[in-house]
């Protein structure tokens, strides 16, 4: 049954650290996934050191749960350190290699791969403190949520 | 006469138990299941009759070109077509690219202008998107309400446009077009007009001539026929007009180095072996819904999407996109859950071996006009029932509970 079988996600995902937006991060970067997914990762960096580092947007229980996990371990490694973490080690930052859901490998796959674009695009060009808001998709099209998108 | 208990005896993959549970199959906007009449037709084909077609005088050919074009004849009817109007393809993503690629490439030019709306699936947006951009010709692309439906307002740019090519029933929104009217507009203004009837022709009854449309595409796959097999319906003297699509056997009457000759419609656009026990069993598929009829599928189908809609309302934080009106759509329903991602819910559905999709099914333009989330979507087909909706939605409060 399905609550069992994930039940290390459902935890992470309901309760996930890092989600939220950072104004003063030195590099902003979004990162679509195959399914549509969006997600924007937020990395404050000193020295070649990554000190803070969030997340926000729109996504699957799973990307949140692994986004979760992989913002918290990468703060204090420099940029070269986050570029050698490989999927054994994001397997067993989850705890689950979705071995038996392949489906949703790539779910767990898309923050990781989009912290490491982060980093080149720091390393490439530096600090960009251009802050942009997540585009956040919505689900419904309430009176609220229309003022929001300007309908 | 539509009796659906009966009817599913004929799917044997609906005996099939998925995670422990009786599979419950709504995802037919992807593709169909298959009746052992059509998978019958197959191995049938493969066991007593195959050689190729066209080709050969000795027996064996001879029976599978009978059978080829008996299959033909089948698909023309079961839409009022001729036979020589038939072309089969690979799936309608082929034949939506055999008409931008011929009919387009020969008849476009700089400054034209192409229609087509923005709840087109991908296979029939970019390629009007590609041609423009080659041909330096303008894309007019007609946007939905809120309804999700195109108003009349947007109708002026089927009249400026060299060609329309527009679907009938919507992958995520399950709008049905008004087509026949579209028709008119784009040939009153010297147009032509091309219909995706890739998500109508599996569910209602369609009539090309009635229809008056310049060229019609579907595919076997969503309509109980294998896939690897599509259909590209044309107007006998545009085909004839028409260059041809690919180069090789078949396809041409007089080879010689000098130049070539090509073969009659709709040879000329079947290049090289087709897929033979493809198209004899896409021809077991006509007959089995032929024997059914398609106004009683389209009637059983409309009970299921009233059924859904009612019961689906109930859900907290739902958003269902598309016309509300049951005769207005097909069984596609397309929607989001607050709090809840597509494919959480997808996934989810599947360990209790409930199938939908989830994501932008091939129509990202649809998704970013209405900024909304990719989707998730059931899609009803002639053997879904009321009770698997009633195992449905369960699944879905149990789901949303869980996860928000």
């Amino acid at each position: 049954m399905s609550e069992n079988r994930y039940k290390k996600f459902i935890e992470l995902f309901k309760n996930p650290l890092n989600r939220h937006e950072m104004e003063d991060a030195d590099i902003s970067h979004e990162g679509q996934n195959t399914c549509g997914d969006k997600l924007t990762v937020f990395l404050k960096i000193k020295d070649g050191r990554i000190v803070d580092a969030s997340y926000e947007g729109a996504f699957c229980a799973f990307s949140n749960a692994s986004a979760s996990q992989v913002t918290e371990f990468i703060k204090g490694m420099t940029l070269e350190e986050v570029e050698a973490i490989d999927n054994p080690k994001l397997f067993q930052l989850i705890g689950d290699d979705l071995s038996d859901n392949p489906h949703r490998l790539s779910c767990i796959l898309f923050p990781l791969r989009t912290v490491k674009e982060a980093c080149k695009k720091f390393k490439e060009h530096g600090p960009d403190k251009n802050y942009q808001k997540p585009k956040k998709g919505i689900s419904c099209h309430c009176d609220e949520h229309n003022a929001e998108l300007g309908l | 006469m539509f009796n659906v208990e009966e009817i599913r005896k004929d799917f044997p993959i609906l005996q099939r138990k998925i995670n422990g549970h009786p599979l419950i199959y709504l995802d037919n906007g992807a593709t169909s299941q298959k009746p052992i009449q059509v998978i019958n037709a197959i191995s049938g084909y493969y066991m007593n009759h195959n050689a190729n077609v066209h080709r050969g005088v000795h027996k064996l050919s001879e029976e599978s070109t009978y059978m080829y074009e008996e299959a033909r004849r089948k698909v023309a009817k079961f839409i009022n077509a001729e036979p020589e109007e038939i072309i089969f393809t690979k799936n309608a993503t082929e034949s939506l690219n055999l008409v931008a690629y011929t009919y387009g490439e020969a008849n476009i030019s700089a400054g034209d202008r192409i229609c087509t709306s923005i709840m087109e699936h991908h296979s029939d947006f970019i390629p009007w998107q590609m041609l423009a951009g080659k041909k330096k010709a303008k894309l007019e692309i007609m946007n939905v309400n809120t309804e999700g439906e195109i108003p009349d307002s947007e109708f002026s740019k089927i009249s400026n446009s060299k060609i329309t090519s527009i679907v009938h029933a919507s992958n995520v929104l399950g709008t049905i077009n008004p087509v026949e009217e579209m028709g008119k507009i784009a040939h009153e203004g010297g147009g032509k007009i091309l219909i995706d009837g890739s998500q109508s022709i599996p569910h209602m009854p369609v009539d090309v001539k009635k229809m008056d449309c310049d060229f019609f595409a579907f595919t076997g796959h969503k309509m109980l026929g294998p896939t690897g097999i599509g259909v590209l319906y044309g107007k006998k003297e545009l085909l004839e007009e028409m260059p041809p699509f690919m180069y090789g056997g078949d396809m041409v009457i007089d080879a010689k180095v000098e130049g070539c000759k090509w073969n009659e419609i709709p040879h000329k656009f079947e290049a090289g072996t087709p897929h033979i026990s493809g198209i004899i069993a896409m021809g077991a598929a006509v007959d089995y819904l032929n024997k059914l009829g398609m106004e009683n599928i389209r009637a059983h189908e409309v009970e299921l999407i009233e059924y859904a809609f009612q019961k689906l309302q109930g859900i907290e934080g739902i958003e269902i996109y598309g016309p509300q009106e049951a005769h207005k759509r097909v069984g596609v329903i397309a929607f989001n859950i607050k709090g809840l991602s597509s494919i959480d819910l997808a996934s989810f559905l599947d360990d209790y071996g409930i199938a939908i999709r989830s994501g932008h099914h091939c129509a990202q333009p649809i998704h970013d006009f209405l900024k909304i989330l990719p989707s998730a979507r059931i899609s009803f087909y002639l053997y879904n029932t009321k009770g698997e909706i009633d195992v449905l939605i369960p699944r879905i409060e149990e789901i949303r509970r869980m996860l928000s």
